[in-house]
Order: C-alpha cells, then structure tokens, then sequence
C-alpha cells in the first residue's frame, strides 16, 4: 500500500514536474536562460553530455584519469536517474561542496573547489535551468568504481579538510568590476585553474603558482600568466581572439582546449571574454622554463632544397615530415591561410613537446561557428595505412623541434609512448599501486611484528 | 570437419573489404587473402613526388614508369608489361594489387545506374539485361554510400535532362556535394548556353570530416593517391574489417581454388613471394580480386573435374568484358578558366546518358580533367625553344587556359572480348599473366561519331580552338562483365545473389558481375551489389 | 631581389675565378683550355637564365647533378659564361634573341634552364629528380594553382583566381 502510495505520488510530483517544464514565465525564461549562460561559462556538459551521440547533461561520458575512469552522472531532471529531487539546497551543496543528495562524496574531477565560489544567485540561475532548461533522461549514467584506495570516498572528507574552501567569491578590492568579473568566470565558472595551475603530491592545486601550467594526461596546459613564455608576448586582442575562435596566427586550441573552445568560450559574450582577459593579464607573472616567449621560435626550413631525391638515407625525421605533414603544412612548414605556420607557433616553441606530439597523436578537432577544422590522428587510432610509430612520430617531433620549435626540447620514442598511454602517471597513483601498498603494509605492519615476535623469543631465550 | 575460416574473401580491395567487415560484424570468422602488399600512404605519396616522371591516369605517357604503386616480382604492375594484348583493340586497364587495392589510385566517382541501365535489351535491343531491376539495388546504393562516404549534390538530375532530381533516392547523400571551382562555374556558364546540362559528379572525397577522413582540400592529386586520405580508399575497410576480427593475410597470391566432386569448394591455394604454396579450407569463398584476376583465378583453377576452369558450366568466366572505351579532345581557352583547383574532376556532361537513341549509339558521358600536366608543358616549351619570360607567360597561359575532355562511352558484353591465363608468359612466380583480347563494334563508332560532334560544339560554345583529338580507343580501368550475372546458368557466371551458378558455397563479389556497363563508373554499383550479396550470405545463405 | 641582370658582383667574382684559372691554362698549357669553374659562376648564370634569385643549396645540387650526367658539362658553363659576360645582355631574353638555337650556347642554357625549371636532370631511364615543389615550372601560376599534393585547404577554391585572389567562393 505504501509503496503503491509513493509511486502515485511519485507520479504526481513527476507530472507537475515536467508540467512546469513544459510553460515556464517570461521572467522564468530569462532564469532559464541565465542559467544556461552559466552551465555554458561552466561548461557542465564537457563532461555530463556523452560527446558520441548522448542526450545533453545525460552523462555516462568516461572521464580517463589517472586514478581510473570516472563517469559523469546524469543531471537532467529524470527523478530516478538524475538529479529531479534535488532541492536548490542539495543541488548547491553537490555543486559548491562536492557531496550529493545521499551524502556521497563527489571525486574532484567534478571542481566543486572552483565551483564553491558561485554566488548564491547564479546557483539559483542554474538550479532553475537543470531543472526546467534541460529534457529529463531516464536513463542511468554507468556507476563509478574507482580500485582501493580511492573507491573509498570518505576519503574525500579528509582531502576536502585539506583542500577544499568553503567560500562564495568575493571581489578583490582595488580591482576594476571588468577584471573582478573576469576573475569569477575565470576561477568560478570556467575553473580554468584546475588544468592550468600545477599541482601538488597529493593532487591538489598550487595555488601559489597558480596558472603557471600543468600536464593534463597527454597534453599540457601551459603558463597563462603573464611570463614571457606565457601570455606576456600576447595582446589582448590575440588572447579575446583565441579564445573565441580557438586560434590565431601563433596558437591553435586543441584537446582539451580545444573542447573547452568549441563547448563553452564561443558562447560567451565579447564583454565577459574580454574581463577573462583584463583578469588574465593582471595575474601575477610565475616565470617557468625559458624566457623566451613560445612563439617566438623558429624559421621556415630549407630540408625539401637539400634532400628532395636524394636516394640516400636522408633524415628520418624529414621523410615523415614530407610524406604525412607537409601535404597540409606545406614543405617549409610555412603553412597557408588555413593551415597553421609550425615555425612561430606556441605549440612547438613550447618547454615541453607534450601537446606536440599529442597532436600528432591524436589529431586537432574543433567546430566553432559551424566550421570544423580538423587535423587527422596519426597514432594509435588511424588506419594503418596512416599511423606512424612511435620512432617515427619522435623522430617527426624532433625535426619539428630542431627546425621549427625550441630545438632545446626533444623527444624519444618513449616518451611518445608514454604520452600515448596518457601520460605521466602521478607520484599519488604510483605510491597507491597494489604493488607499493604490499610494501607498505609490510614495512608498517610485518616488520615490526617480526621484531616484536624476535625480541619476544630473545627475551624467552634470556630467560 | 575443422577449416580454417567461415568465410576466405579473395582481393582485399573495396569490395572484399565491404563483404568482409559485414561479415566479421556478425560474428563469422573471416580470412582476407590479398596478393600484394600492405602500403603506407606517405610512402606512396614521397615515391610520386620523387619520381622525375610524373605520371597518373590523366597523363599517361610513358608505359612502365612512374607510377608510385610497388611493382613487385609476385604482384608485377600493371603499369608495366604485365598485361598481354591479342586483340585489335587495347585494353591497358591499371589495377593495383596492394591491400586496399585499385580504389587508391581511383578518381573516386561514385555514380549510381539509372533504371533504364538494367534494361538494355529490352528497351534498346542491345547487350544484356540485368536480372533485377534499380529499385532492388536502390537501397544497397544508399548504404554502399554511407559506407564509403559519399559527397553529391541533392537534386540533380544525372540522367542528363536538366530536369527533376534522377534516379529516386530514398537516402540523402551523407554528405553535401564539393564547392564547384571557377573552372566548372565557368564551363556551366558558357556550355549551358548550348543546351548542354551540368551534372556534379558524386564522389568519395569527405566535404567534412568523415570518421577518420579529413575533408577534400583540394590537394589536386586524386590519382594517383590522396596525400591526405580524404578520398575513400579501400584499405578503409580492410581496417575495419581487422578491427572486428578479420585475419589479413597480404603478399599471398591465390592460383587455385579447389572444388570437390560434390560441386562445394573446398579450398584455396596460395603462393608467397619465396614460391612457397600454401593451403586454407572454409566453408564459404569470396572472390573479390576484380575483373582480370577474379577470372583468371577461375580459368587457372582447371581440374579434370572442372576442365575449363572453376565455375565455369557457362563458359562465360573471362568473356563478356567491358570498360569504358573513349576518346578525348584537347582545347585552348581564349580567357583563363584555371583548371587544377580542388578535386581532380567533379562537372560531368550527361545529355546523351540515356534515351531512344541507344538502339544506334551507346550512352556516354563527358567530362574534363581538372588537372593541370605542368610538367609536360614545361618540358615541350622548353623542347621547342620556348625559354626566358616567354617560358613563363606560356606555362602561366597553357595552365590557365588549356583543357581536356574526355568521353567515356558504355560499350556492350561480347563473348570474344575476354581475358584469359596466358599460354606463353608467366611472372616470377610462375603464375600465368593474363592476356586481354579486347575490340569494339560498329556500335561504338556510332558513338563516336555523336561524341566528336559534342567536341565541335564545345569548341565553340567556349570559343575555344581545338589544339588536339585523341580517338585512338582510350581505357578508363573500368573493368566489367567478367563474371556476369544473369538467370540462366548456361548463359551467366552468378546468379541474381552473385552467386555462382556452380557452386552455391562461392560467390563473386565486384563489378565483374555487371550485365551491362553504362556509361558510368561502376565502384559504387560494385559496392552496392558487395552489400547486398554478404547480407544474402548472412540473412538467406546463414553462413 | 630579382636580377635580370648577371649581377655585376657575381660577375667580378666568377670573373676572378676564370682569370686564375686563365693564367693557368698560360702557365700550365696542357690543362684544358676552360678550366671546370666553381658553382658560384653557376649560380650567377642561373640567376641570369631564370630572372630569378636561386637557392643556393639547389644551385650546388644542379651543378653537380648536371657534371654527373654530362661530362662536357663545366666546358660548356663556362663558354657561355664567357659569352654571356662578352656580350652584357641585360636580359635573358635579349640573349635568346641574339643567339640561334641550334648553336651550342643557346642548347647549354635550354640544358640549365630545363633542369632548373623541371627539376630534373639526366634523360630516359637515368633521370635523377632535384626538385619538386622548388621546381620553377610551379613558379608562374603560385598562389593560383598548388603545386600537386600540397593542399590549399578545405573550401579554399571557387572564385575566379584573377578576380579575387583568396580563393573561397565569394
């Protein structure tokens, strides 16, 4: 009888539910629109809509981190699947908190550390949007399990108490409103500092280098203070231009960037790109690796004069160049109108070949206003008529580097390899590995209970 | 009894590609067997650059020289002298036996019949009729479309009528058509003026990226290889066909396929380069090696059971061979049109694709290269004294200004015109080489003549002068008719399933089937029929 | 920097050159008679015969590919140099004018100007490619038409080349 009760009533509230849904106000349309606004700046869907054919905020997309692979769970309003019962309250606390409606504790791939400043207005903007702005999916999102120790998600209390803030923004004093609002998208919404800003042993941010760059599996978030080899060199023109649009003459957007590109910054209003940046150029300068700015490498090379025909064994790393890169980079590496130039290019002048050879690797997709611009994979993903080892993608890079980048940085098989696999694997993941636990366990338990157990027996022996 | 695979697919070209991946994809263990090697792109694009000729199929000069594809003493190429000639006309088709086979090199047109193509006897009392009609392979067209990722232009009508949008379609093409360059703008222009209607060639270059494919940039090398792989090509699908468990076995050359007394085949025979044979069983054998091999295969398979040959009750295996015979016209502009930007070809001339008059002269179509030979240009200037500025105000004109024309026309299946194993030449392997004994008939002259009329009025209608007309019987590789289909098993190779008549555990999978060949690129319908055929394995045949 | 001009600076160097080389030939009569000149002069009588500043590194490379395959081949450099210094064209063409074709001046600058222009020296089976995208027959139309294999970029076509040179359809 109860239970028959709860479904009628569950059928009710559901039926009201998407009633509201379905007729909301003026003024509730320009929540609503607020709200998406926000969710967009936010970028929620990178990873709660499933980029190959799911519903949007449907989740179930896999986010590959070095821990394991965590899915993003649905936040469309499906009462049974999503988030449909959750009070603004609840919603707040799973969004600025990481902790969910049964008390759950979230894992920080979701940045509840940069959504925490959220005010509580925008909250409320958002809150309305996921709940009327967004069609309910009623379907379950796959279950995150994480191996030991990290499915243990209390843990996330005690990194939480050591980690995490719980603190609305506030506007710094002495700053104008254009660079205070380009601070809250910056670290609020668009949390730019969780890729951007290194981070410790324990995974998390150094905030006292903040935005000073960061790995991010196989690519790198580099420097976006104002160092020489960060965004120093860049007008603001360049960086509102790249972020908009995802590339100028000098940068092109890729892998994540370019995602958070094509998702998020060509929604965004010219006024708020304009204060990320006003924001971005106030940061205080970290300086890392050269103080050479990273497009500022390079020239346009003379290998197709000197080994065009040669039947000899020419550079190995030249005859990749020719034969998979130059039909589109043209022979110099010049580039065209609408292929990028690899000499004065902030890619390959960088400290580390990272996003190099993940482009490589990997490829470069990005649509914004409608138009795709797309650089093939030639890893592991490519048919085999066009996949490159990885000798030849390291010997590619290292031409790439020698003659058009920062001939300083090189680059080993490897080191393709291990950027293929997803990079560097963190010192925390490394020191929790079955293996080292083992060690561990030994060293903390069963050395000393062998000593316990010897100095027992001594004793015994003396007596 | 144990074999070694459910299914051993002979070619791994785009159509032993299509029937293998549908196969793996339900499930069913599938050898791929290809004669040739597995290539890698940039290679082949570094050996066309390097090479100081520079040759593709619209510039054919120099035989034997220049073509980027391995020439190999087990897969000798076709570009050499491989193939043997015994008949009054040439059949110098071009195939390429490497893994993704002869679509590496193609123009990737990729055409669909138009209804009347099925009925040539009927309608116009020649050739052959096909024993089913468009509207059962109308949606193999479609599929073999999203397969191989086709761009067209909805709405035209490719009969050539100017009229409403020709053959039904009941898919779109996935994706939308190449942007015309300003030659082809132009050409419409001044050509419409004569009533003649332009049709844009469907075609396997990506207008967005497709999978792995980025879109067509206009790299103008079609043929003989895109650097960039926005063209289709066959070896697409061999990988797709790996990835859901597919077994490629390449540098193997098949000679024999064996059948029992019972009628089944039993097996196939194959030779590695070191001259070593070696034998696999299945239960079901698709022979996908195209329209010379496919054939030859068949005739060299002889046993005294089988005296002429693998099945070949008909005695139609290697007869009835078809391509698409033409001639071509060379034009000099009076104002610059600039050929050479984008794809290689895309604007077709379709007035006489269809109608009354193929009772007299056979369908044909028109087309222009859109490929500028700098350096034939360079090299006849230069032989003829043509040097300093007027060197360059030459190569700029001749490119800007010169064209080529080409007609294809549909020529008809003739039991002598065939390919048989040679009895005299053998290549290093030991392996008979084919020989082709090709002509034409009084049919095609007729065509001819109506062609060269269709040359004089462009000439004028671009107010162009005439600097060259080639008739001497043109190939386009399109190769046809091999292995023809048909209902009756005395007079056909397969039945309506490209089956064969002889032995229902083989079929024949390609456009060596085809009954009749229209005037048009016969990939697409290949494709359609490859589709077709592996879902009748799967659905009817349950293998 | 385009010379249609022998340069007068190459010129007194290459002019250097063949003066040593001449008051060997004195000293030394057994020598022959024009000495193998260095590729400097090579370049220089390129530049004049192409209207066309030329890469340094390709000059070495046709110089040598072009003494491979002809052994005659530094003789007849340096006759038409020593014609082409003789005479002080001011323009290639002035030389093709005054020159007939069949004498052996005009067939060694076809001989350099083909190689330079093809980018491939040697005939038949022993052809030996230098160049290909360098190659100056690709010279007249950059920037209208791509050198075979080498894309401009989706969509880059569609306009009329002389009209409007971007190249995407208006």
């Amino acid at each position: 009888m109860r239970r028959y009760c709860r479904s009628w009533t569950m059928s009710l509230i559901l039926m009201t539910g998407m009633a509201s849904a379905t007729s909301p106000d003026s003024a509730d349309k320009d929540l609503i629109a607020a709200g998406k606004y926000l969710a967009t700046a936010a970028d929620c869907g990178a990873c709660h809509s499933s980029p190959l054919q799911g519903a949007p905020m449907a989740g179930g997309y896999g986010i590959h981190s070095p821990l394991g692979t965590i899915y993003a769970s649905n936040i469309t309003p499906s009462k049974r699947y999503g988030i449909g019962d959750y009070s603004e309250q609840e919603f707040a606390r799973a969004v600025r908190e990481g902790i969910d409606k049964h008390g759950h504790h979230l894992y920080p791939a979701m940045p509840y550390t940069a959504y925490n400043k959220i005010s509580d207005k925008d909250i409320h903007a958002l809150y309305r949007y996921f709940m009327q702005g967004v069609a309910p999916v009623d379907v379950a999102a796959p279950q995150t399990h994480l191996p030991f120790p990290f499915s243990i998600r209390a843990s996330m209390a005690v990194w939480n108490l050591l980690f995490a803030d719980d603190q609305r923004f506030v506007p710094a004093t002495g700053k104008s409103a254009e660079v205070n609002r380009g601070d809250y998208l910056v670290n609020a919404l668009a949390h730019c500092d969780t890729c951007h800003t290194p981070r410790n042993f324990l995974m998390a941010q150094q905030n006292d280098r903040a935005f000073s760059g960061s790995s991010l599996g196989s690519w790198y978030a580099p420097n976006i203070t104002p160092a020489q080899n960060g965004i120093g060199s860049w007008s603001s023109a360049e960086l509102v231009q790249y972020l908009k649009t995802g590339h100028i003459a000098k940068a092109q957007a890729a892998g994540p960037m370019a995602e958070a590109v094509e998702h998020s910054f060509q929604y965004l209003s010219d006024t708020d790109i304009r204060a990320m940046v006003a924001y971005l150029r106030q940061l205080p300068v970290v300086n890392t690796d050269s103080a050479r700015p990273r497009d500022g490498f390079g020239q346009a090379s003379d290998a197709e004069q000197r080994l065009r025909g040669q039947t000899a064994e020419t550079d190995a790393g030249w005859q990749v160049f020719s034969g998979s890169c130059a039909n589109c980079h043209q022979p110099e590496g010049q580039g065209n109108t609408r292929y990028p130039s690899l000499f004065h290019n902030s890619a390959t002048g960088a400290g580390q070949p990272d996003n190099l050879v993940a482009a490589i690797l990997f490829g470069v997709q990005r649509t914004v206003n409608g138009e795709s611009v797309a650089m093939p994979a030639f890893g592991p993903d490519a048919d085999f008529a066009n996949r490159l080892s990885d000798r030849q993608i390291a010997d590619v890079s290292n031409y790439v580097l020698k003659n058009f980048g920062n001939p300083a940085v090189t680059v080993t098989a490897e080191r393709v390899k291990k950027l293929r696999e997803g990079g560097d694997t963190p010192l925390l993941i490394k020191l929790t590995q079955p293996a080292v636990l083992i060690c561990f366990a030994v060293i903390i338990v069963i050395a000393p209970g062998i000593f316990f157990i010897r100095r027992k027996r001594r004793l015994y022996a003396a007596r | 009894m144990k074999v070694d695979a459910d299914v051993i697919v002979i070619g791994s070209g785009v159509m032993g590609g299509l029937v293998a991946t549908q196969l793996a994809k339900a499930g069913k263990s599938v050898i791929i067997v290809e004669a040739g090697p597995r290539i890698k792109r940039q290679d082949i694009v570094e050996r066309f650059r390097n090479s100081p000729f520079k040759m593709s199929l619209t510039n054919m000069k120099l035989q034997g020289v220049g073509s980027p594809y391995p020439d190999l003493p087990h897969v000798p190429s076709t570009y050499g002298d491989y193939l043997q000639q015994s008949g009054p006309v040439k059949y110098p088709t071009k195939y390429l036996r490497v893994v993704g086979g002869t679509t590496w090199h193609f123009g990737s047109a990729l055409w669909r019949m138009i209804p009347n193509d099925f009925k040539l006897q009927s309608l116009y009392g020649r050739g052959r009729d096909w024993p089913f009609g468009y509207e059962e392979l109308e949606p193999w067209y479609g599929k073999a479309e999203q397969e191989l990722g086709v761009s067209g232009m909805d709405g035209q009508d490719e009969s050539g009528h100017g009229g409403e949008a020709w053959p039904p379609r009941s898919t779109p093409f996935p994706m939308k058509g190449l942007e015309p360059s300003y030659l082809f703008k132009r050409l419409s222009e001044l050509l419409g003026k004569g009533g003649y209607n332009p049709v844009m060639e469907p075609n396997g270059r990506a207008t967005r990226p497709y999978g792995q494919r980025p879109a067509c940039a206009g790299n103008n090398n079609c043929n003989p290889v895109c650097p960039i792989a926005a063209k289709y090509d066959g070896s697409m699908h061999i990988d797709e066909a790996e990835r859901h468990g597919a077994r490629l076995l390449d540098n193997s050359v098949v000679y024999k396929i064996e059948a029992d007394d019972s009628g089944k085949i039993s097996g196939i025979w194959y030779r590695k380069p070191d001259g070593s044979d070696h034998h696999l069983t299945a239960n079901y054998f698709v022979l996908a090696a195209y329209g010379i091999e496919s054939p030859k295969l068949l005739l060299m398979s002889s046993s005294e059971r089988y005296p002429r040959g693998v099945a070949n009750g008909s005695d139609q295996v290697g007869r009835n061979l078809m391509g698409h015979t033409g001639i071509s016209m060379n034009v000099m502009m009076n104002e610059d049109v600039w050929p050479g930007q984008g794809p290689t070809e895309l604007l077709v001339y379709l007035n006489n694709r269809d109608g009354d008059f193929r009772k007299d002269f056979p369908s044909y179509k028109i087309k222009v290269r859109n490929t500028v030979p700098t350096a034939d240009y360079a090299a006849s200037l230069i032989a003829k004294g043509v040097l300093g500025s007027r060197l360059d105000e030459q190569l700029k004109l001749m490119s800007a200004r010169s064209l080529n024309f080409a007609i294809d026309f549909e020529t008809l299946p003739l039991a002598e015109n065939r390919i048989i194993p040679s009895k005299n030449k053998k290549d290093a392997i030991g392996l008979p080489v084919p020989e082709i004994y090709y002509s034409v008939t009084d049919y095609w002259h007729a065509g001819k003549a109506q062609g060269l009329r269709d040359f004089d009025n462009f000439a004028q209608l671009l107010n162009a002068k005439i600097s060259k007309i080639d008739t001497s019987y043109q190939d386009r590789q399109h190769i046809m008719g091999t292995t023809i289909m048909g209902d009756n098993p005395r007079d056909s190779v397969v039945n309506r399933h490209c089956q064969s008549h002889d032995h229902p555990n083989l079929f024949i999978a390609g456009t060596s089937v085809m009954p009749s060949a229209s005037c048009m690129n016969p990939t697409l319908t290949g494709a359609a029929l490859s589709l077709r055929l592996a879902d009748y394995m799967l659905k009817t045949v349950k293998v | 920097m385009q010379p249609d001009k022998l340069s007068r600076r190459r010129l007194l160097k290459g002019m250097a050159a063949l003066s040593v080389s001449a008051l060997c030939a004195t000293l030394f009569p057994g020598r022959l008679a024009a000495q193998p000149v260095a590729s400097a002069d090579f370049t220089a009588v390129s530049e004049f015969l192409v209207s066309r500043a030329v890469s340094a590194v390709l000059s070495k490379r046709y110089y040598a590919a072009l003494a491979h395959h002809h052994a005659d081949f530094p003789q007849r450099l340096a006759a038409l140099a020593d014609y082409l210094r003789a005479q002080r064209f001011p323009h290639v063409d002035d030389f093709l004018q005054a020159t007939a074709m069949a004498s052996p001046l005009f067939q060694t600058a076809s001989l350099i100007i083909g190689s330079w222009y093809t980018g491939v020296v040697g005939d038949g089976a022993n052809s030996e490619l230098i160049a290909y995208a360098d190659a100056l027959m690709y010279q007249p139309t950059r920037g209208i038409l791509v050198v075979p294999t080498y894309g401009s970029g989706p969509d880059s076509w569609g306009n009329n080349p002389d009209t409007h040179p971007s190249g995407r359809s208006v």
